[in-house]
Formats: structure tokens, sequence, C-alpha cells
């Protein structure tokens, strides 16, 4: 039995290291997405209200990133 | 009888400098024409290397970026730096882009997003490379050069020297891959990049060498009896004896010599300060020249000039009898100027129309007039003369010195070198992690350590501007001051300055592309800075161009070369979309009733008619030329109260 449960709060824990690690992940992506955005409008690639919007699109995925990161603490 | 002026048969490159409006183009041009009459056997060939260039208007012949024949063996030419950058990458830029492609990371499509984009500064660069080309083909028996204002000219002379430098970081990144040609394939055979190198190196080198040949060279300093003046060749004097360039001797221009009249033309005797340069050049040669009643314009009154110059002849004139009246200059004509709610001020003209008085005049008005907003007054030119207008120590530094009399009033004179240090400490890491990941493929580390440390030992062209514009652009995050007045180098250089902004966001532009296709790399840190940066460039343009936050004042002299300069300045501003509303025709006579005054005002009158005729929608200001010195903030409190005042 303390082999199952063992097992089972390893695979637990693991499963979360992994989902911690993937939000992190996300997060770094996101980042670097922003980043790529500034660059992108510092090119002139787009007008400033089409980067407002979609920075905002990212800002938003960012922040709810990190409520679902302290919720899960 | 001829006096000592130039009496060095050997010479074959004369170069004359100072301070803007001084007279070096008439001086340059007069010596030329007379050179060509004394030497018929000489070919003679008199060279402009100010982006605002004047010989053309001198002689009263078209000349521009061809060279062009005056007469039988004297030839004019004035350089114009685009073209001959132009010039220069259809010869070279195939070895330039194989040199950075053996030395970084960057392959032909990066280098390409590069290479046909303008650099900061080419007008010098450009000019030095023209100037070795010219010497190396030897059409030329004797080269005059008339040069940019004096700042400018301390920068083309000392030009050669850090040329060396580049030339020296370029060869580093050679050396791998010499290093490696020979480790591989036993032997290294040298390609175009080493040609262009050596071929580089050597007219620079030509250069050097001919600026510092005592025999054959010599530097001829202008100025006018008014202490910035004196002052600004006293030091480039000075400079130029450090770098080993030979001066003996000093034109002292625009000396009263008729007899005075009236109080205005007794006022304008100036002998304290022709006392002045007697005393500051004692030892040098000191060729005085009048000051005349009409412009110096065409080889008929070049020649005349020529002949007073060399003491050949004495200068005479015949005034006429009958000369219109003219009535008094109105004052405070600019006070609705001050109503506009200014955030940037820029004074600009051509070199030598009272730009610097009157932007210290500005700035004081402004400070006076909003006793609750901090004013600040800089300066783009690097003949940095906001000490000897304000006569306070105005020393050279990165930050701002309050003016005496005001708690709201200050000016900054921009230490280049220092901010560039500053600069280089800030993006120092940025700096390196990006050449790291670029730049040395890495085979021998010793290669690349010594590139990387060249690199940072460099200054970049069009330092002076570039690092002005960061400064200003510090200034204006840290919000510090409410109104910034800027004092402009002589119009080339100005619109260099004013075009930096969109070349800058031009070349970051090219940067984040490159950045992003390298994602691979981690330059996440470096792009951050980069995005900055572009983020502070954007705002300057913002502040700038199409904004009513800014305004320009053009300033003028009522005669052919200030018109025609205004209207390439007014051109190239409507292009930049910056605001201007206001012309001020500075140094007026106010045309007391002697023949002498009254026949300047006619001269100046005639201008006058053409500036409102052609600029019918801007505001014409006339400014008297004033009976006393402008030094000092009381003397300049009486210029703002004439122009504002206040």
């Amino acid at each position: 039995m303390f082999l199952i449960d063992d097992l089972l709060i390893f695979i637990a824990e693991k499963v979360h290291d992994m989902a911690k690690e993937e939000l992190e992940d996300t997060l770094e992506k996101l980042k670097r997405e922003l980043l790529d955005l500034q660059m992108r409008f510092e090119m002139e690639e787009f007008a400033e209200e089409e980067y407002k919007k979609k920075e905002d699109e990212i800002l938003a995925r960012m922040e709810a990133l990190i409520k679902e990161k302290k919720e899960e603490k | 009888m001829r006096n000592q002026f130039l009496r060095n048969f050997e010479l074959n490159f004369i170069i004359f400098g100072g301070k803007g409006g001084s007279g070096k183009t008439t001086s340059a041009c007069a010596t030329a024409l007379y050179f060509a009459r004394l030497y018929k056997d000489k070919k003679i060939l008199v060279v402009s290397t100010d982006p605002a260039p004047s010989i053309g208007d001198s002689f009263d012949i078209e000349v521009g970026n061809k060279i062009t024949k005056i007469q039988d063996n004297l030839w004019a030419y004035e350089m114009d730096a685009k073209q001959l950058m132009e010039d220069f990458r259809k010869k070279y830029q195939g070895a330039i882009n194989t040199l950075i492609n053996r030395g970084t990371y960057l392959d032909e499509e990066d280098i390409k997003e590069f290479s046909d984009k303008p650099l900061p500064g080419m007008d010098e660069i450009m000019a030095v490379i023209k100037i070795a080309e010219l010497l190396k083909e030897k059409e030329y028996d004797l080269i005059i050069l008339d040069t940019a204002p004096t700042g400018h000219t301390k920068v083309l002379l000392s030009l050669p020297q850090a040329m060396k430098k580049w030339l020296g970081v370029a060869d580093l990144m050679m050396a791998k891959h010499r290093f490696l040609s020979r480790t591989i394939g036993g032997k290294y055979v040298k390609d175009e990049c080493d040609e262009f190198l050596e071929n580089t190196t050597q007219d620079v080198d030509r250069i050097n060498k001919l600026l510092k040949n005592q025999r054959t060279t010599e530097f001829v300093a202008v100025t006018i009896p008014e202490p910035v003046s004196i002052i600004e060749i006293e030091g480039l004097v000075k400079d130029l004896r450090k770098m080993g360039i030979k001066v003996e001797s000093v034109i002292a221009n625009r000396i009263m010599m008729v007899k005075a009249t009236c109080s205005f033309c007794i006022s304008q005797m100036k002998e304290k300060y022709i006392k002045l340069i007697e005393e500051k050049f004692d030892g040098y040669q000191i060729v005085k020249m009048p000051l005349f009643p009409t412009e110096i314009r065409g080889k008929d009154s070049l020649n005349e000039y020529g002949q007073i110059l060399f003491g050949e002849k004495e200068f005479k004139i015949t005034l006429p009898w009958h000369l219109p009246r003219f009535s008094a200059i109105p004052q405070g004509k600019m006070a609705d100027f001050l109503k506009k709610d200014l955030s940037f001020v820029i004074c600009g003209g051509k070199g030598g129309v009272g730009k610097t008085s009157i932007a210290a005049a500005t700035g004081i008005a402004f400070a006076k007039k909003y006793k609750d907003k901090k004013v600040l007054i800089t300066t783009t030119d690097p003949a940095h003369a906001l000490s000897n207008i304000f006569n306070q120590d105005i020393p050279l530094t990165t930050k701002a010195v309050s003016i005496e009399g005001f708690n709201n009033l200050f000016a900054i004179e921009i230490d280049a070198q220092k901010k560039l240090q500053e600069w280089k400490d800030e993006y120092r890491e940025s700096i390196e992690d990006l050449f790291r990941k670029f730049v040395g493929p890495g085979v021998d580390i010793v290669y690349d350590k010594e590139v990387l440390e060249g690199l940072m030992e460099l200054s970049p062209p069009g330092l002076e501007e570039l690092m002005a514009l960061t400064e200003i652009m510090d200034l204006m995050k840290e919000n510090k001051y409410d109104i910034y007045v800027l004092d402009s180098a002589a119009s080339g250089h100005l619109l260099r300055f004013l075009e930096l902004p969109n070349l800058v966001r031009d070349w970051l532009k090219s940067i984040f592309k490159i950045l992003r296709k390298y994602q691979g790399f981690k330059l996440e840190e470096v792009a951050q800075k980069i995005v900055d940066l572009s983020k502070d460039v954007r705002k300057i343009q913002e502040t700038l161009f199409g904004s009513l936050k800014t305004e320009f004042i053009m300033i003028t002299i009522a005669e052919e070369m200030g018109i025609r300069v205004m209207a390439e300045l007014a051109e190239s501003l409507e292009k930049l979309k910056v605001n201007y509303s206001y012309i001020i025709a500075n140094f007026i006579n106010p045309a007391f009733k002697c023949s002498f005054c009254l026949t300047k005002r006619k001269n100046q009158e005639k201008y006058l008619d053409i500036i409102k005729k052609q600029y019918s929608d801007k505001k014409l200001i006339l400014i008297p030329l004033l009976d006393h010195d402008l030094r000092g903030v009381s003397s300049l409190e009486e210029l703002t109260k004439i122009i504002y005042g206040i």
C-alpha cells in the first residue's frame, strides 16, 4: 500500500512540477511574444491602435497565468 | 607692394577656417582668384567641405557637386557628402560587405539590410576621402579648402586620426580570416578587402602627412573684431598647433576703415577688439580687411578683395550722395511667440547670423515670462559658444549650469566624449553580449577580444550630433525642464542633426529585423534595451516633427548668401515637418544719416524685399545691428527687449 501511495504522491508531485514548469514556460513565452510585438511596433509593422489591442491580449493572458500561479500556491 | 600673406611658393594646400560669417568663403575664393592670376601655369582648385556651401554664391556661378571651371586655370567644387557616399559605396561596398561577413556571424541578407543605410557624420569622412583622392590624382597644383564653421573644422581635421583607428579595427576583423586561411590552406592571398584597407589607410596617411607638412600646407584663420569670433579662433589655432598644422596668418575681417561720420559708424570701429586680435595673435601675420558697404560677390569684387588681401591695393570707396531714408526698426515684434505653448524652440540659420545670441535672448525671454517654468538652453554646435555669449563659465559636462541672475534658466554644453563614455558604460554589457553572439565565431579568442576592445574604443562618426540627441532624450525623460531652447550648429550641420532621429530609427528597425531573425540567440535583454532606445527616439521624433509644441526660428542676414542658405533650410524644414512662422533678419543697419550706413541698408533692403515676397506667410522680424557687443546677461537682456519686448 505504502508503495502505491508513495508512487501516487510522486506522480502527483511530478504532474504539479510539470504544470508549474509549463506555466513558467508559457509566461516566458508570453514575455518573448510581448517583446517581439514591441519590436514589430517599433518597426512600424502596424499602427498604435492595433498594437495596443495585441498588447492588451498578451497582457491579459499573462495576468491570467500569474493569477493561476498564485492560486496554485 | 605685396605683403607676406601666403608668400610661400611651395604651398599646395591652404585651408581657411573660422567662425561662421567671418568671411572664410570670400577669403578662400579671393585667394584662389588671386593665385590663378599670379601663377598662370598652376592649376588651382577651391573646394568647400561645408554641408551648406557658398563658393558658387561667392563666384556668382553655379557650382555644386561637380568640379566646375571658373576661369582658365581655376576650378571650384562644392562637396556633396551624400553623393560622395553613394560613389564610395559603389566602389567599395562589395569589399566592406565581405569584410563584415568574415568578421561577424551576419549573413549576406543581414549585411545587405545595413549596407544601404546612410550613416551619421559622413560629411567630414567623405570630405577626407575625397581630398585624399584629389591629392592622389595630383591633378591640381594648389588646393584651397573652405571649411564649415569652427567646431566642425576641428572635427574634420582630427578625423584622419580617428579613421586610422576604425581601419585598425577593420583590419583586426580580417586578422582571423587571414589566420584561418594560413592554417587551413597553408598560405594567405590578399584580396579586395585587403586592397580596400590598404588603399584607404594609405589615403588617410597621405592626408595626415599633408596636414602636418609645414612646407606645403598652411591654415589661415579668419575672424572679425568680435569677442566670440576671436575666442573661437584662438582655441582653434591652439588645437591646430597641437595637431602640428601650420598657422602663420590671421585675417582680421570687416574692420571699419572709412572715416566714421556718424555715431553708429564710430561704434563699429571696435578698436578694443582689433587690439585684442593683435595681442592674442602676436607673432602671426595679421591681415586687416575692411568692412565693405556692399556684398563681395562675383569675380570683380572678389578680385578687388584679393588685391587688398595681398596688399596690392588700398581700400578706397566712393559712396553715393543721394540715398533714401529708412524708418526706425520696431521693437518687441515677437512678443506673441512667447504666448505659444511651446516646449522646444530651435534657433537655426547660416553660420554667423547670430543664432547663439538669439537663442540666449529667447531663453531669457521665456524665463522672464514664465517664472514657474524651467528653461534650458543647449547647443548642438561643437564650437561650444554658450560660455562666451553668457560670459559665464559653462563647462563641458553632462550637468546643466544655472544662469546668473535667474533661478529658472539653465544652460548645458554637452561633452560628447564624456556622454559617449556614459552611454558605452550603460550599454557595455549589451554590446558585449551582441558582440559575442554576432562577431567573432570563436576560432581564436585573442582576435575576438582585440576586435571587441578596438570597437569599444572607437567614437562613431557624427558623434557631436548623436550625443546631443542622446542628452536631449535623457533630459526629456527626466522631465526636469519645461522649455528647451536649442542653439543649433550652422544650417548644414543643423539639418544633419534634424535628420538624425529618422536615421537612428531606420538603423534600429534593421537591428530589430536581425534580432527577430536570430531569436534562438537569447538576446531578450539586449532587445529590450534597444526597444527602449527606439521608444525614446520616437518620442523625440514626435516632439520635433509635425508638433505644435516645437517651433523653429529662422535666422538670416539680408545678403544673397544668407537668403540662399535660408531657402535650402526652409525646403528641408518643410520636408521634415518642422514648424516655423518667424524669420529674423539680423544685423540690419539702423541707417543713421551717414552715406556708409545708408548704402549698407539700401543693399539690405533689396534682400528684405525678396524675403517678404518669397515668404509672405511668415512674419519677418528685423533686428538691428547693435552699437555694442552682445556678451553677458545684461546685454542679452537688451536684445531680449528688442525681440520680445520683455
